[in-house]
């Protein structure tokens, strides 16, 4: 399935290509094109009086004269809006390039991290993405997480993140501060902050079996009056339900609910906070800290440097194309000695029916006049 | 305070999709009269729905502190607003195009009573929502939306004439400039929502840290985007004109709806997360 995918994809590629050589020799003959190219593909013709009379009216239009010989001229209005169809698609040929770029050597993972620890470099990350010509998803230097700042709306929902993470290597270390949309590439290494950020709960639970220690990371709560919700099995089966609250407004401190429950049992439930301790059935639960955790991205993909400036190419290529309308109108002068104009719009051509009309009027004008 | 602000806004929102509705009417009853006072009410009445919408964004905007773009309220008031304001801007500089509006001010007119159904509040900016991407790529969202539904109603109007046996209009306009204004706007249609769809993914690489991730309702954005350019080559280069494309748009405009609203209520969408709300 996915070779297939592969397969269709490369083939819509090559048609893309094919089409965008074909439209780019099409365009640049269209920009190029002598007056006897055009004649056989007018849009209107009409007799008008001398050449330099109406190449007036022409250039009063905003049209503006790229061609001229002993018998023919030619103008155009909006010359550049010939490209906009070439651009538009070596936009997109562009973005094709830089997509197939970054899945190539994409090279992505994720690092959670609480506060004060440390990840040493070459460590494997988390949820790893590698692509065919992708470097190892690793951590390249040493990462500490040194402090997550979080700011709130007065309802209580996050409103900003700011993570303070130290890198060290062989070259020294240096403090870098990352906040949610705002990513920086540092040493050819893109690292972005996700939003999610949270509560780490480290608890030991005491019970018959022993003793186990458990790192519960819980999401932070949407608000001050929505809670967070974690499930996590312990070893003997029992499967332990936290919720985690806070009103970070307020300036409170996170409170953790656990409820364990065995075989569909209620064994118990207490709510804490850190240093404290509670029984909950058969288990002895304490909270002996808490940290605040978050989520760091780590990209060494190449091919952004194409991917994003091409949608640049893409937009130029739209403006053009739909703002930019070229018409054109090559005056020649036939063998009897009358002088003609052809009109053509390569498209949206009843849209400029008026300025035709326009021009058709005014030839008829100045022909009466001459007359 | 702000409570008071955004129950205003509500109230300006209401006033102008009653005007909307109004403007709708007057379409209506104008169709095939040029200069009748069915034409002049229409006309008046949408610009001042307009004038309304705009006071009620910016009473809102200065409510919540934020663009119009977090809540499902926000954002099918802007989606009209955009529909709103295309098709005044069309209507004035071309007359001749003004059987639209009876189409587009009744989308207007419901987008705007969808929103005031789902409740006006007061909404706040996750950290994700911040940036020139996101505002680059919700603008030019809205503009799609708008320029897809004059498109729409040129081809609705192209159907409805040719199942009457008769010109659309009833002589202001033929059938043919009808045809080049949808294939226009299907056009303008179809490079706006590759701008925000392009936007979007910067922005997301940014915010979520990858630009593109097969959400449903990328996927589908993706897909309206693809049937779109399939709509434009086919007018293109297989001469696809009249009924047959005007078809083609109606399904492209569906498509539209389904990327913008259907997804984000029926799926698991990383959007849908704002609007749900």
């Amino acid at each position: 399935m996915h070779a297939v995918a592969i397969a269709v994809v490369a083939v819509g590629f090559l048609q893309l290509l094919w089409a965008t050589a074909a439209i780019l020799q099409r365009d640049s003959c269209r920009l190029r094109g002598s007056p006897k190219e055009r004649r056989s593909c007018t849009g209107a013709r009409f007799e008008v009086p001398e050449l330099a009379v109406f190449a007036k009216v022409l250039r009063d239009q905003g049209y503006r004269r790229t061609f001229s010989s002993v018998s023919d001229a030619r103008f155009v209005k909006h010359r550049f809006g010939f490209l906009g169809a070439t651009v538009l698609h070596a936009g997109l040929l562009l973005a094709g390039v830089g997509v197939a770029a970054v899945s190539l050597t994409q090279s992505t993972g994720l690092l959670a991290l609480v506060e004060g620890a440390t990840v040493p470099a070459g460590s494997p990350l988390g949820d790893p993405s590698r692509g065919w010509l992708g470097a190892p998803a690793v951590a390249p230097v040493d990462i500490t997480l040194e402090r997550v700042d979080a700011s709130f709306w007065p309802t209580g929902e996050p409103r900003r993140y700011v993570c303070t993470y130290v890198l060290s290597g062989a070259a020294g270390w240096r403090r870098v501060n990352l906040a949610v949309n705002a990513p920086r590439r540092i040493d050819g290494v893109r690292y972005h902050q996700e939003n999610r950020v949270g509560y780490a709960f480290f608890l030991t639970v005491d019970g018959s079996s022993g003793s186990t220690k458990q790192r519960l990371d819980m999401p932070q709560p949407p608000s001050a009056s929505e809670a967070s919700y974690l499930t996590r099995q312990l070893p003997d089966g029992t499967v332990l339900d936290a919720k985690c609250e806070v009103d970070e407004v307020a300036g409170a401190q996170p409170v953790l609910t656990v409820r364990l429950t065995r075989d569909g049992t209620r064994l118990g439930q207490a709510t804490l906070s850190e240093g404290d301790a509670a029984t909950v059935g058969p288990y002895r639960i304490s909270a002996d800290a808490v940290f605040r955790w978050a989520v760091l991205t780590i990209d060494r993909s190449r091919g952004y440097g194409i991917l994003f400036p091409s949608f640049f190419v893409i937009f130029l290529g739209g403006v053009l194309l739909y703002g930019f309308v070229p018409r054109e109108v090559t005056v020649w002068k036939a063998e009897d000695g009358t002088v003609w104009a052809d009109w053509y719009a390569p498209r949206f051509a009843d849209w400029y029916r008026d300025e035709l009309k326009a021009l058709e009027r005014a030839a008829r004008g100045e022909a009466e006049e001459v007359a | 305070m702000s409570q008071q602000l955004v129950q205003a806004a509500a109230l300006l929102h209401l006033a102008a999709a009653v005007l909307y509705a109004i403007a709708s009417a007057g379409a209506v009853f104008a169709l095939g009269k040029t200069r009748s006072g069915a034409d002049r009410v229409s006309r008046l009445a949408g610009a001042a729905g307009l004038a309304v919408h705009v006071a009620g964004i910016a009473v809102l905007w200065v409510a919540v502190g934020h663009g119009p773009f977090v809540s499902r309220f926000e954002n099918l008031s802007s989606y009209a607003l955009a529909t709103s304001a295309l098709t005044l801007a069309l209507v004035w500089r071309r007359p001749g195009f003004a059987p639209v509006r009876v189409v587009s001010y009744p989308v207007a007119f419901l987008l705007l009573g969808l929103g005031l159904y789902s409740g006006a509040g007061v909404s706040v900016l996750p950290p994700t929502f911040t940036g020139v991407w996101l505002v680059l790529h919700v603008c030019f969202y809205f503009l799609a939306f708008g320029t897809a539904v004059v498109s729409l109603g040129a081809s609705v109007l192209i159907l409805a004439g040719r199942a009457r046996g008769r010109r659309a209009s009833g002589g202001a306009f033929d059938a043919e400039q009808l045809d080049g204004l949808a294939y226009r706007y299907g056009g303008l249609a179809f490079a706006f929502w590759g701008i925000g769809m392009l936007t979007g993914a910067i922005w997301a690489n940014n915010a979520w840290g990858r630009y593109w991730g097969w959400d449903p309702v990328e996927s589908w954005s993706l897909l309206t985007w693809l049937v779109f350019g399939i709509y434009l080559h086919l007018r293109r280069f297989y001469a696809w004109k009249g009924a047959r494309a005007a078809w083609l748009m109606v399904v492209c405009f569906a498509l539209a709806i389904i990327s913008l609203f259907g997804t984000s209520l029926v799926t698991n969408s990383i959007h849908s997360v704002y609007f749900r709300s």
